[in-house]
């Protein structure tokens, strides 16, 4: 874009001489101010983010515990990744978190949305309050969370007052249950986002479209899956990619919530990178657990997107 | 509701305080100072300018003494202040990059990355074993701060892991304070027969694992077994052959099974258990005294209506030890104020300051010549620190986090009956030896 604005001005100026030629070093002078400008903002991220990346990963293969000694130990951190228990747990809680995750929040923004593009008079009130959670920090939301599932808490006392007791259950201290628990109080957290790219994307598609199909006959389940869906293509992208992302990189809930227990049954990669590095001051194993759980996040994001992205269509 | 979650936030601060406990710029010069020989502190003669880089982990204490130190030595006092377990995380940081300040908060032995003995064997810490104060330092402390006999942290406080009940509670079921094992499982039945939670118990946050388990080992490990954890580092022993250990767990999953703690603990959050107690539901709660201010806050009486004992874990009261821990200063061994950092120990360390500081945080004076004070927590420990039936945390001999991670994962599993007791020891021993590497 500089480039070509550095091309045009002297092309347009009404009072460049006609038939005159600039200094070809003047002009590619010119051409280059733009990209100076571009210099500080570069040298901020590369230290901000490109070094300490880079300096992360080569972390990841040392055995690093915070004090100035460090040994270079190759892959023995990851050999040591594959055979700890716990850190297979948390890989397998972390993947299951992340499909539930981006299925069911996804599911229920897009209902969400579709209910709330309709012209129902509490709409925009509605369309605050599913959005409302979305504005509190992760921390509250873990303590409120807490609080819900305590034994004979606000949850319990309003399953037993709907004649729902037999439900009643340790909301956070079974194994069996725990996991399930927290991924519910991520939903709750989160469904307004998905919900507010759904309609956006809703909102993009134009009403001539279902007005055709309405003169054609179709019925709404039709309308629903030959104009909403497919036109629906980049919302869902956007929604299902930011919702696995995030999901696969959970923590404050968790660390809130449980703590990764009962036992490992909460724990999540996030977490066990977490403790590793800062409470066990294993900071070499930290970074190698970062790098995997970076690795994964983008293997899976790619797989996602490049799915996603063929149903595409644009409207 | 939103009261009860500002009260719980509260409380979580607090409770993360206890946590942290558990777990864990100018130049100038200094002439040679002149010792007190009845407070063995010595009156800081040095001449002393230039700026004082402090960080802890409350302005509680410090502020005590910080207007006074400056107007008599001309050194200003420049302090950070962070809760505990991230204050120790900057540290770690800081240290590694050389900017860590004159004098900061360490946690005991080797609990955390930046825990006193873990920077001393890196040579990042000032030893401190020529201070004046030093001979006032606990001998129960020793293998928290000190490396090859040198003394390398200043005990600013201690907590003490107790029973804190509710007195009403304890008047209304007509039972007093045990001093025995059987005394104690007497009062239980009693509490639990007038329809009272004898202990309150909040596992769903996990480091509450290790309250109670703390308390006991302090008799059944501490005492019993006072070579134990000599024994394990020569590779003679293991958590696994520990008799004090064994017997550790089995009471305290003996009072869990047998419905002496809050039904499904495993689902109970510590606030919520600690307000149990306050509004007289259940009776006991056993944590750091460091978290009691947050309790006495929480009941209608106030502290006046707040009483603690120690957990005995046999049929002998003389055999009862309570683990004391303490809560340290050290000096940054490449401080660019050093002297000033050193000349700031000496002068809180004196009897009545090191008091008043104690009192300030709510915890109990560290060095055995202060002076002592008059609150119920004080009062139960004096006893016991008198005739030094005392022992520190159990973590805080540990030679790194590890262990306790262990003991709170494998202890939960252990309560929900998934694994066994030799599971939680055998994952103790395999962590213990993890973290010796």
């Amino acid at each position: 874009m500089s480039t070509a604005l550095a091309t045009r001005g002297p092309a347009a100026s009404p009072l460049a001489p006609s038939g005159a030629s600039r200094p070809k070093g003047r002009h590619s002078r010119r051409r280059l101010v733009p990209q100076w400008f571009l210099v500080p903002a570069l040298v901020l991220y590369t230290i901000v983010v490109v070094y300490p990346s880079i300096a992360g990963g080569l972390y990841a293969f040392t055995d690093w515990r915070g004090g100035n000694e460090v040994t270079f130990t190759g892959l023995e951190n990851f050999r040591k990744l594959l055979a700890d228990q716990a850190a297979v747990a948390s890989l397998r809680n972390t993947l299951l978190i992340a499909v539930s995750l981006t299925v069911v929040q996804s599911g229920l923004g897009l209902l969400l949305a579709l209910a709330l593009n309709s012209a129902i008079r509490a709409r925009n009130v509605l369309r605050t309050l599913f959005f409302a959670p979305m504005m509190m920090p992760p921390v509250i939301v873990g303590l409120l969370w807490q609080y819900i599932y305590t034994p004979d808490g606000p949850l319990d006392t309003a399953l037993e007052a709907l004649g729902l007791g037999t439900v009643v259950q340790s909301w956070l201290g079974s194994s069996s249950v725990a996991l399930w628990s927290v991924i519910a109080s991520v939903i709750w957290h989160h469904v307004g986002m998905s919900m507010v790219i759904f309609l956006a994307g809703l909102q993009g598609i134009p009403d001539e479209l279902y007005e055709a199909a309405s003169i054609d006959g179709a019925s709404p389940l039709r309308k629903f899956f030959s104009i909403t869906w497919p036109l629906l293509g980049q919302a869902i992208t956007i929604a299902t990619a930011l919702t696995m992302t995030s999901s696969l990189k959970l923590f404050d809930q968790v660390f809130i919530m449980t703590g990764g227990g009962p036992g490992v049954s909460t724990q999540t990669l996030s977490l066990i990178m977490y403790r590793e590095a800062f409470v066990y001051g294993e900071y070499g194993y930290g970074s190698a657990i970062a790098l995997v759980l970076t690795m994964i996040v983008a293997f899976i994001v790619f797989v996602q997107m490049s799915i996603t992205r063929r149903g595409e269509v644009e409207a | 509701m939103l009261a009860s979650l500002r009260r719980r936030t509260a409380a979580l601060a607090s409770a993360g305080l206890a946590v942290a406990l558990m777990a864990g710029c100018s130049t100038t010069g200094a002439q040679e100072p002149e010792t007190d020989p009845s407070t063995g502190s010595q009156e800081t003669t040095a001449e002393l300018s230039g700026t004082l880089t402090l960080a802890t982990s409350s302005d509680l204490g410090p502020k005590l003494f910080i207007d006074d130190f400056t107007a008599e030595t001309g050194v200003e006092v420049q302090g950070t202040y962070a809760e505990a377990g991230a204050l120790g995380e900057q540290i770690r940081i800081q240290v590694t990059s050389g900017t860590a300040p004159d004098l900061f908060r360490s946690a005991p032995g080797f609990a955390a990355p930046s825990s006193v003995l873990n920077l001393a064997n890196e040579g990042a810490l000032r030893d401190l074993s020529d201070q004046p104060w030093a001979q006032y330092v606990p001998e129960s402390f020793s293998r928290l701060q000190s490396v090859d006999g040198e003394t390398y942290a200043f005990p600013t406080y201690g907590q003490a892991m107790l029973a804190f009940y509710n007195k009403d509670v304890f008047e209304e079921v007509g039972v007093e304070p045990p001093t025995t094992w059987s005394e104690f499982i007497e009062i239980m039945d009693e509490l639990k027969a007038a329809g009272k939670v004898p202990i309150a118990l909040g596992l769903a946050d996990n480091y509450i694992m290790q309250f109670l388990p703390f308390a006991l080992a302090g008799t059944l490990v501490d005492g019993l077994e006072p070579d134990f954890y000599e024994k394990l580092d020569a590779g003679e022993t293991s958590f696994v052959e520990s008799e004090g250990w064994r017997k550790t767990f089995e009471l305290f999953v003996g009072l869990v099974e047998d419905g002496y703690t809050t039904p499904d603990p495993l689902g109970m959050p510590g606030d919520p258990a600690m307000q149990s107690v306050a509004s007289g539901d259940a009776a006991i709660v056993v944590m750091p005294s460091a978290a009691s201010p947050v309790l006495a806050g929480l009941m209608t009486g106030g502290e006046d209506r707040m009483g603690s004992f120690a957990i005995p874990a046999t049929d002998d009261a003389s055999e009862t030890i309570v683990p004391f821990t303490p809560d340290y200063l050290v000096v940054n061994a490449d401080a660019k104020n050093g002297d000033a950092a050193l000349a700031f120990l000496e002068y809180i360390s004196t009897p009545e300051r090191a008091s008043q500081w104690a009192a300030e945080v709510g915890a109990i004076p560290a060095l055995t010549n202060a002076e002592p004070i008059d609150n119920d927590v004080n009062r139960t420990m004096q006893p016991f620190l008198s005739s030094g039936q005392v022992a520190p945390f159990s973590n805080h001999g540990w030679p790194g986090g590890q262990v306790a991670g262990a003991l709170m994962e494998v202890g939960q599993q252990v309560v929900e009956g998934s694994k066994s007791i030799d599971d939680l020891l055998a994952a103790m021993d395999a962590a213990y030896q993890e973290a010796m590497q």
